[in-house]
């Protein structure tokens, strides 16, 4: 081969060269990832609340519950003793006036929210995501295969949350979240509980279904969903909550076993058995309904 | 000439490697969609069959029994739905053999018993409910069977997937061609112009209890002002588990 042969050989390898691995350098970059990956961030509003609600008494459209009302929850006796004991006049303390809603309880609160997502700015990986409601403390999602801390750390409102993507689906467990209310009534879970949270998107609708496990006054698992829409054209509000000294009791509101005389005003108000308003395991499966055909309903007021 | 061929040739095959590479303008992630599966059966995004329980963890004093007349909690209704749904009579449901009004599509997930999945053909799924010993056929793929409009209605299947594997994804099922019937067994109605969409879940809780949940949109303008959006529960059994249907009941 002459030399001006051999000379364009060279050039043409040379030119494979970094046209094969180099190319792509140039060319517009593929969004896709070789890992599962759902967008959750954007802000949400609950389906069925544009409407006002006062409560889920009959004729209303919302998400709260009447005092003394466990139907549903798998209680224990211990979780039946402990909500019994709860005035939900302890809203009115200074240091619960503006207590931030439980994280995992948020989502059933109604209105809406914003997800964030918290990108290194460097590596542009997903660190975390954000979750902001109305009256809520800042809630992070890390994403980063951080470990949980342990059990001696302190409990918070929102608890300390790790996700990961099973599928289309988020997956985010929470621990280290203070005592606080399941319902927007007296009924509790535990600091030692465990939550599961399930993020789905399902075309426009986001389904959360929360899932928990309460050691202490639980007798099995309890699960919840809510679902909501992306609103491109609302924003989450400022929230300045204002600690007002409204209580005019003196101490902690609460009342002593067997001293709440309305225990059974829901059951009443109802007309359903005073035993399965009371909640447990047994309650919550189909069978039951056989047993509670046998059940006294109580007289009305 | 021939060297300007050769080159042409070159940057042609070096990105026919870099869209190999899934990094180029021939991402198969992108654009290529994957090769058509055989049978809805073998390319199910994830395993629904079985036995399953309803858990009545929500809403419990509307399910586990019928709700009082008049109570239409959580509901939005039309004046034209309200005024039916005031004039509810189960007796007369009974007596003219409309005692299945509220085991219909739109309802029948809500109520408590067992649902059994099974795969009837390679493309149907067939859901058996306790409640109301009623049948849901979910159709994959593009036939549909002509049918007068049923409790259950017509329900096209399809798969939704992950984007990358393994695969996994949901269920998804549009259902219509429903007969009228009640969204709550206390007589709120819904209309033949009813359209269902509901989506499957399966997930798997930290205790190793899997549970599906499905949720469901349900449009009809004539009697709903706005869509109806429920999420429902359901608990996996063992194999064998007992399987007792039920008959309709209007009360």
């Amino acid at each position: 081969m002459h030399r001006g042969g051999r000379a364009t050989v060279a050039m043409l390898g040379c030119l494979f060269v970094a046209t094969a691995f180099g190319v792509h350098t140039f060319a517009q970059a593929s969004f896709a990832t070789t890992y599962q990956t759902t967008d959750f961030s954007g802000e949400w509003w609950a389906v069925g609340n544009d409407v006002p609600f006062a409560g889920r008494m009959p004729f209303e459209v919302g998400y709260t519950a009447e005092l003394y009302d466990y139907s549903g929850l798998p209680f224990n006796d211990a979780g039946r003793a402990r909500a019994d004991a709860g005035d939900i006049s302890d809203w009115s303390i200074p240091e619960f006036v503006c207590r931030p809603h439980p994280g995992p309880y948020n989502w059933f609160y109604g209105g809406g929210f914003r997800i964030t997502k918290d990108i290194d700015p460097i590596t542009r990986e997903l660190v975390a995501y954000h979750v902001q409601f109305l009256r809520s403390v800042d809630r992070p999602i890390y994403m980063d295969d951080r470990p949980h801390p342990p059990e001696w750390a302190p409990h918070t409102w929102s608890g300390f949350s790790t996700g990961r993507y099973d599928g289309n689906t988020l997956v985010v467990t929470t621990t280290h979240i203070r005592e606080s209310y399941i319902r927007a009534n007296s009924a509790l879970f535990s600091e030692k509980s465990k939550f599961t949270e399930y993020l789905m998107l399902d075309d426009d609708l986001l389904t959360v279904t929360t899932l928990l496990e309460d050691p202490v006054y639980m007798e099995e698992p309890h699960l919840q969903s809510i679902s909501f829409r992306r609103d491109l054209h609302k924003e989450l509000p400022y929230f300045p909550c204002s600690v007002n000294v409204e209580n005019v009791i003196p101490g902690f509101p609460h009342f002593l076993p067997g001293k709440n005389p309305y225990i059974d005003d829901t059951a009443k108000m109802l007309g359903l058995p005073r035993e399965a308003i009371r909640g447990g395991a047994e309650t919550v499966y189909p069978e039951y309904r056989k047993k509670l055909k046998t059940l006294p309903r109580p007289s009305s007021n | 000439m021939r060297t300007f061929v050769a080159a042409v040739m070159l940057i042609t095959a070096s990105v026919l490697i870099d869209a190999q590479r899934g990094q180029g303008p021939f991402d198969a992630a992108q654009g290529r969609p994957p090769a058509a599966p055989p049978t809805a059966k073998a390319a199910a995004a994830i395993d629904l069959t079985g036995t399953w329980v309803s858990v009545i963890h929500e809403d419990w004093w509307l399910r586990m029994v019928t709700p009082r007349k008049g109570d239409y909690t959580h509901l939005l209704l039309t004046p034209a739905a309200r005024k039916l749904a005031d004039a509810w009579d189960p007796s007369k449901d009974e007596a003219a053999g409309e005692q299945c009004k509220g085991y219909g599509a739109a309802a029948i997930t809500r109520l408590p018993g067992r649902l059994r999945i099974t795969w009837q053909d390679e493309n149907t799924l067939k859901l058996e409910y306790e409640a109301g010993n009623q049948t849901r056929l979910f159709h994959f793929g593009a036939s549909r069977p002509a049918a007068s409009p049923s409790w259950q209605g017509v329900s096209a299947a399809e798969w939704k997937y992950t984007a990358v594997p393994p695969r996994s994804g949901e269920l998804k099922v549009v259902t219509n061609r429903l007969r009228p019937g009640y969204l709550r067994k206390n007589g709120v109605p819904y209309s033949a112009n009813t359209a269902m969409t509901e989506y499957y879940h399966r997930i798997t809780a930290p205790n190793g209890d899997v549970w599906l949940t499905i949720v469901s949109e349900v449009i009809d303008p004539e009697n709903l002002p706005q869509p109806f959006v429920l999420s429902t529960h359901f608990k996996k059994l063992p194999d064998g588990a007992a399987f007792t249907p039920e008959p309709c009941s209007a009360s």
